[in-house]
């Protein structure tokens, strides 16, 4: 059979085969569902006298409040955390907050959805749209208490948004600090353009016409919420203080803290360790054996991983799925293995010579890009190197680098490039206003820990 | 329009619309809760549709958007099947759907909608709202993939 005949009968078969029974009634579906939405919201309406039906949203009794836990969920939200059992879980004991605001400025238009809440996790669901020429939005956040004084020690995870998709990120509280029942969320919007087909980055073509080093806020929104807290139950803490030693390393798995959507195991290395501890790759199980996995919220967006450097003090808070309501003890952490940074400078600096395009430190099949130490057309000095595989900057180098100075620095932004026609990839960063003629790039890890067996540790 | 009217051009659309969802996220459930999320979105939409003999494209785009909106989903859980326009060879050895459902996105969302169901260049490039020449580009590339000889004219399904 020719291909032109396969089609033929290809498009015979689609045309002829039965349309599955439950396509049958989608329009009287689609028509009950737009009922059920306007009957909800006609219902926040009638519950108090304010005039601007969005604020009703947010001054909900706990009564009320309850009640939207068991309206039923939209398909968008199942969608957005579907990939998160902690997420999914909270949901189904009434964890979740229904919002309903929305605001548009200059053409952008933010929808704040819905929020879960646990003692130091905010989950805040939310879609961005706006005009056809924007193909993923950033919502850089802040939060302040109603007189608008900041708040202060917290932290936010990535958030970027597909135009009219329900997506969402998490904002953490330092351990201690728990969130206001009243606050102010504001948004500065920012936007990435649709790109051409051809992902190349060139100096005639700089990073900066793809990915903006300082982008624009197009859209300043501002949304005050009440945050129900009386549904919130306790954090439970379970003492653990074991020593593991991998690699030569000694770190003390110290305690883990479970609240309602996320976990935090805390690690501690030891001063005398060689190395700074970089990742822990690790799971814990319960007593049914059920496994949960590192991250706080496993999407491409917001999986908040880790909190706090081991070079500041020593300790940090690893995030996973969390065991709250329906993971008892005892419970075992299988640990599998780590990423490690050599503390000594030679070995974990890159140091580049952007006068002779030169560099010592760098890793096995790492090479320097013709183009490093160049300027690109919009004056910026390009760093790029060449590797073998599709990688992002940051897996083969930390945020830090050192000028020529020796004052250390972050990268705001990194960038990749590809030819694979070539069989080759850059990733690079581009500076502004760089007046030195050397630059030393930290790696993000000099050496592995990967363990055939886990060592696992069982505690209560 | 009002929901009577909705109602009619949809169910006169449906099996239309199934086909595209069907071929392009290549999931007979999957195409289901496509078209299903895109009714409903069109029903609440139906207002804002000022001329009505624009109806197949403007619910065939939301379609779209909805079946993109899960494709990239899905490829956030896991990888997702497509081969590149290089892999000539491995599109050869693939049966005809299969191959359309491994298009790059871009090549098969212009092959479905042109050649399965029935949108003219025009009604395509609206439908996608890219340029028609950006349709053209496209769809000789996607019907080279796939070794099919059709005319370039308006096709009749």
């Amino acid at each position: 059979m020719t291909r032109n005949e396969e089609y033929l009968a290809l498009l015979s078969q689609l045309e002829a085969a039965p349309l599955p029974p439950s396509l049958t009634d989608s329009v009287p579906k689609a028509h009950a569902k737009a009922r059920r939405r306007r009957s909800w919201q006609a219902s926040l309406i009638s519950l108090s006298g304010a005039a601007a039906a969005f604020a009703l949203a947010v001054n909900l009794s706990a009564p009320f409040a309850l009640a939207c836990g068991k309206v039923p969920i939209l398909k968008d939200l199942a969608a957005a955390v579907a990939t998160s059992p902690s997420m999914k879980a909270a949901i189904e004991h009434d964890y979740i907050q229904y919002v309903g605001q929305s605001q548009t400025e200059n053409g952008i238009t933010l929808a704040l959805e819905y929020l879960i809440l646990d003692r130091t996790q905010l989950n805040i669901f939310c879609t961005v749209s706006g005009p056809e020429r924007y193909d993923s939005y950033f919502l850089h956040s802040f939060l302040s208490i109603p007189d608008g004084e900041p708040l202060n020690n917290y932290g936010v995870s990535g958030s970027m948004f597909t135009p009219g998709e329900l997506g969402g990120f998490s904002v953490h509280t330092d351990p201690g600090v728990s969130f206001p029942e009243n606050m102010l969320l504001t948004f500065q919007v920012t936007a990435m353009e649709r790109t051409s087909d051809t992902a190349t980055i060139s100096l005639d073509t700089p990073a900066a016409n793809h990915y903006d080093v300082e982008p624009q806020v197009i859209a300043t929104l501002t949304f005050p919420i009440t945050l129900d807290l009386h549904r919130l139950g306790p954090s439970r803490q379970v003492d653990i203080g074991q020593w593991i030693e991998l690699d030569g390393q000694r770190l003390l798995v110290q305690t883990l803290d479970i609240d309602a959507t996320q976990a935090r195991l805390t690690v501690v290395s030891d001063p005398d360790n060689s190395k700074w501890c970089e990742g822990l790759l690790f799971t814990l199980r319960d007593v049914h054996g059920k496994e949960y996995k590192p991250g706080s919220w496993a999407t491409s967006n917001s999986n908040y991983v880790a909190q706090g450097d081991d070079r500041e003090g020593g300790q940090v808070v690893y995030y996973l799925e969390s065991p709250y309501f329906d993971g008892q003890g005892p419970y075992t952490l299988s640990i599998s293995g780590a990423d490690w940074l050599d503390k000594a400078d030679d070995k974990r600096l890159v140091k580049v010579d952007l006068t002779n395009n030169s560099a010592t430190g760098l890793p096995q099949g790492v090479t320097l890009d013709p183009d490093c130490g160049k300027l690109t057309v919009a004056g910026q000095m390009r760093l790029a190197f060449r590797v073998a595989d599709p990688a992002d900057p940051h897996t083969l180098f930390s945020w830090r680098y050192y000028d020529g100075a020796g004052k250390t620095h972050h990268f705001n932004q990194g960038w990749q490039s590809g030819h694979p026609e070539e069989n080759f990839y850059v990733v690079g960063f581009d500076l502004t206003n760089y007046p030195y003629d050397t630059i030393a790039l930290e790696l993000s890890h000099t050496s592995s820990t990967q363990l055939e067996t886990p060592l696992e540790i069982e505690f209560e | 329009m009002d929901g009577m009217e909705f109602a009619q051009r949809c169910e006169a659309l449906k099996p239309r619309l199934y086909r595209t969802a069907l071929l392009y996220l290549g999931g007979e459930s999957q195409a289901v809760d496509a078209v299903d999320e895109a009714i409903y979105k069109g029903f609440l939409a139906r207002k804002k549709l000022r001329q009505p003999q624009y109806f197949t494209t403007w619910l065939t785009r939301i379609l779209m958007n909805v079946c993109t909106a899960e494709l990239r989903r899905q490829k956030r859980e896991q990888a997702v099947a497509e081969l590149p326009q290089t892999a000539q060879e491995s599109f050869d050895a693939l049966p005809l759907r299969q191959a359309v459902e491994q298009l790059p996105l871009e090549l098969r969302q212009v092959i479905v909608l042109r050649y399965f169901t029935g949108l003219t260049l025009a009604e395509t490039a609206q439908a996608l709202e890219i340029p028609q020449g950006t349709v053209s580009t496209r769809q000789r590339k996607g019907l080279s993939l796939l070794r099919l000889e059709l005319a370039d004219e308006e096709v009749d399904v």
